[in-house]
């Protein structure tokens, strides 16, 4: 996927996630007070793909990073995870 | 009668009262591309949840260090938008944003400017940089 790309629709994804916890401050409790944060939607493959590329090289580099999940779910649209329990398949 | 001593009164009681620091609540960093990434801060106003004071920026990785271009901030009861100009930090735009006062639409409307612009904001500041050595 070419970086623009990947860059656009990481910047959409980021809108919904910020929009989610400024109207839900509660889904702050799954966050860490300072957070790095690498965006993925169930639906997007491809994003799915180059964002696991992105998260690898962030663990590699020695950062601590919180995968934030959009799944589609209106009761529960944002799944918060450790990078350690995403990695081994990162 | 002899004087009563005056009462000491402490200087500090006429001091201005100065703004309290930036304390924020919530310090979110996305990775948008390994040279990428947008910064969000805030504080949020209890019981309300209402954005009391924030920070977006909008970063680039040069030379393995990370900095921004774009800065949206609340500081001083105003909606702000910082255009870095070099890599000097000090050499900076500043310009208000009135028209927004409510703190969660300007959250909102940083990151949609940031949407839109990007590509534009990082076009120019590299343009300006490679001028300027």
């Amino acid at each position: 996927m070419p970086k623009d790309t990947q860059l656009k629709k990481n910047l959409i994804l980021t809108d919904e996630l910020t929009e989610f916890i400024l109207k839900h401050p509660d889904a702050q409790k799954g966050l860490p007070k300072k957070a790095s944060i690498v965006v993925f939607s169930e639906k997007d493959k491809e994003l799915t793909k180059a964002n696991k590329s992105l998260l690898k090289s962030l663990l590699e580099k020695g950062e601590k990073v919180t995968v934030a999940i959009k799944t589609g779910s209106r009761s529960k649209p944002w799944r918060f995870e450790s990078s350690q329990r995403f990695a081994p398949t990162a | 009668m002899p004087k009563k001593p005056r009462k000491k009164v402490s200087i500090n009681k006429y001091k201005k009262k100065t703004r309290l620091a930036f304390v924020p609540s919530q310090e979110i960093e996305y990775n948008l591309t390994d040279t990428d990434r947008v910064s969000i801060a805030f504080e949020l106003e209890k019981p309300s949840f209402k954005v009391r004071n924030f920070r977006v920026l909008y970063e680039i990785e040069i030379d393995d260090k990370w900095i921004w271009i774009i800065r949206y901030d609340g500081w001083h009861g105003i909606f702000h938008k910082h255009v870095r100009l070099s890599l000097d930090e000090k050499l900076q735009q500043k310009i208000p944003q009135t028209h927004i006062y409510d703190y969660n639409k300007a959250v909102g409307w940083a990151k949609n400017d940031i949407n839109r612009k990007w590509e534009r904001y990082r076009k120019q500041f590299l343009k300006r940089i490679k001028e300027g050595k």
